[in-house]
């Protein structure tokens, strides 16, 4: 088990280094680069401009300054081109200029050890600040993949025992409805319907504008925003998952306990849930990974539209004021989360299922 | 008497025997009606976008670029103005039509992109496996451990957007799925006698792939362009509606929603039609993809 485990996460490493140089090579490809979008406007002179690129070490050799984003600066100690940051990549402290003082080490320390740079917009630590937006992500991505596993269950399960029946059919047709729905345009018309003409719900944000301070009060305090951007991410996960637990429980119905069972004379709704609705429940354990990437695609989205302050509309935001650090660091969390979820579902598959051996 | 009986004993036979499986999918597709509704749709859907919109800016004498300031806001039904006017005097009609063409024709170019990079990737890897499959699973694993529309998002921040490199963008990172369909299929189909002795008489390995292994491959490939198709007029609708896609003044069903979130209680219908236009569109690809896929499905009964 645990060997199982530490040979998922050795093969992971691969995956993730090919997304630390992918989002590396994005920043550093960009037209113009960090320079460009950090001296936005047509008058910085450009004197300003090579000191803003001496300053983030834009001079140093590519691999020299993708190390220091990865690893960070502190343990280098040689300053080679003068441009006062650290590029020599050595563990003693050298005297390079003969004053018989080592110079100073630099004080990044990569993003291995969770320093994400400062945002070059709101001149802050990326770190923190995504700090402060993943619980609202949270909360409305785990809401929203809750309902959407307590409804499209039991739906895929009744669908498959009464194939072909009408409830069926009207599951089929609205699992392809709410699959072509574009969600902007469902969150729109949410908006439209019960923000605008109703009045009955907000029509964005977490919470009142005019708690000031102290946050936000907990879920149950403020169920009103939560809803609509709930229900949009959830019809999502319903019409996915309803689709998925049929098919599973399609296949499951095949099975000869299944009609061992049956001719045991037991009651429909014994054979059906418990014998069949668990064994066709195990496939959606491998639905934690790709259920993340989701989460955060449709965050994007939703966040946007209905103003919930989380990574989604924060990275939404980057995205289009060219802030690398921050872009780079959602990019580098969601893979990490994603990878996490792949590992996560491999092994809950194996522990749940219980024709899976590790030997 | 005897020739009804034996017509009876002959009938459920000739309804395999004989036929290829195109030949079944194609009676079998003249029946679904739902399927081939969508598949109308889809026709007319074009035909609009293409013949329609010059066509009617020249009869009713409407543009998708003239604004009037006198005229904004008029609600549908009025004339010229048959889908009335946006915040800026535009005629909506011609607009959603024009849009139609930029939406439509990135959904078909980027998703024939996708498809083709997919389908050759996917071949070569189930055929030769070894390292070449090692790098380009890896390859893969990496682009779907980036949340999609993030990844799309970003590329398209760091290239300039334009119709062109969206398709390019749509097309270059959309492969992944089909890849894996086609490698899937081939590791199963190279096993199979037609391989084994098209290998035994010397074929090399480019026409095992393309020549005997691919045409097996064509249901597979017209599924997945269907779902495609609709798949990425979807994601580029998401993309236009965040500002990252296709850019005012050429109009998308996306930048047109996008753009009506301003003006939600001047404007309904402004919200409403573009939405609608991608939602009609979208599913009925998805219909036509899962119609086929019935159709060509080798297991299935009549």
């Amino acid at each position: 088990m645990i060997k199982y485990t530490l040979r998922r996460i050795i093969q992971a490493i691969p995956t993730l280094f090919g997304i630390t140089i992918f989002s590396f090579a994005l920043m550093y490809l960009a037209p113009g680069g960090p320079v460009a979008a950090l001296t936005f406007g047509p008058n910085v002179p450009q004197y300003q401009k090579e000191r803003e690129a001496a300053k983030l070490g834009l001079n140093d050799p590519v691999y020299i300054q993708y190390l220091r984003w990865l690893l960070g600066d502190d343990w280098m100690r040689w300053d080679s081109d003068g441009d006062k940051v650290a590029d020599g990549a050595f563990l003693l402290a050298l005297d390079v200029n003969g004053d018989g003082e080592p110079e100073p080490p630099g004080d990044r320390y990569g993003i291995v050890r969770g320093d994400f740079g400062k945002s070059f917009f709101y001149k802050r630590e990326v770190g923190s600040m995504i700090g402060e937006r993943v619980a609202a992500t949270l909360e409305l991505g785990a809401t929203s993949l809750f309902l959407g596993i307590t409804i499209g269950t039991p739906v895929g399960i009744l669908a498959a025992v009464r194939k072909k029946g009408w409830f069926d059919s009207i599951t089929r047709i609205l699992a392809v409805v709410f699959n072509a729905i574009p969600i902007f345009w469902l969150g729109l018309i949410l908006i439209l319907i019960f923000g605008s003409w109703l009045r009955a719900l907000p029509m964005g944000g977490r919470c009142d504008p005019l708690i000031l301070s102290g946050g936000c009060p907990p879920m149950w305090g403020r169920i009103e925003y939560l809803l609509l951007p709930t229900f949009v991410l959830a019809t999502g996960w319903v019409a996915v998952l309803s689709r998925y637990m049929r098919a599973s429980m399609l296949d499951v119905m095949s099975q000869d306990y299944m009609r061992t069972a049956h001719s045991k004379g037991l009651a429909g709704t014994v054979v059906w849930f418990k014998h069949g609705a668990r064994n066709a429940a195990i496939p959606l354990a491998t639905f934690i990974g790709p259920a993340i990437t989701g989460l955060l695609s449709g965050a994007a989205i939703t966040e946007t539209i209905f103003s919930w302050p989380g990574l989604g509309r924060f990275a939404v935001g980057a995205v289009t004021s060219q802030d690398y650090p921050v872009v780079m660091a959602v990019v580098i969390i969601g893979a990490v989360a994603t990878i996490g979820g792949y590992i996560l579902s491999d092994i809950l598959y194996a522990l749940i299922d219980p024709r899976i051996r590790f030997n | 008497m005897a020739t009804t009986v034996a017509r009876l004993d002959v009938e459920p036979k000739k309804k395999y025997e004989g036929r290829s499986l195109t030949q079944l999918a194609v009676s079998r597709l003249s029946r679904d009606t739902l399927t081939l509704i969508a598949l109308g749709m889809i026709v007319l859907l074009l035909l609009l976008a293409f013949v329609g919109a010059p066509v009617i800016s020249s009869v009713l004498d409407v543009s998708p670029t003239r604004t009037n300031a006198n005229q904004t806001f008029l609600p549908v039904g009025s004339y010229p103005h048959i889908l009335g006017t946006d915040d800026l005097g535009r005629d909506v009609l011609s607009r959603l039509l024009y849009a139609g063409q930029v939406s439509l024709s990135v959904g078909v170019i980027a998703a024939g992109l996708a498809v083709s990079i997919g389908v050759t990737l996917g071949i070569i890897t189930g055929y030769f496996g070894g390292i070449v499959d090692d790098l380009i699973n890896w390859v893969i694993a990496t682009l779907n451990s980036i949340p999609s529309l993030f990844l799309l998002l970003i590329v398209a921040a760091v290239l300039r957007p334009s119709p062109t490199t969206l398709i390019i963008i749509l097309g270059f990172l959309g492969w992944t799925g089909i890849t894996r369909l086609v490698r899937g299929e081939t590791l199963s189909l190279r096993e199979r006698e037609y391989v084994i002795s098209a290998r035994a008489v010397g074929a090399s390995s480019w026409r095992i792939m393309f020549v005997h292994i691919l045409p097996n491959l064509v249901s597979v490939i017209i599924i997945a362009l269907a779902l495609d198709i609709g798949g990425i007029i979807l994601t580029e609708a998401a993309l236009s509606f965040l500002g990252l896609g296709i850019l005012p003044p050429t109009p998308s069903w996306g930048n047109m929603l996008s753009n009506a979130q301003g003006f939600f209680t001047k404007g309904v219908h402004l919200v409403i039609i573009p939405g609608l236009m991608i939602f009609v569109t979208v599913l009925c690809l998805y219909v036509l993809g899962d119609g086929l896929r019935d159709a060509f499905d080798p297991t299935a009964k009549d």
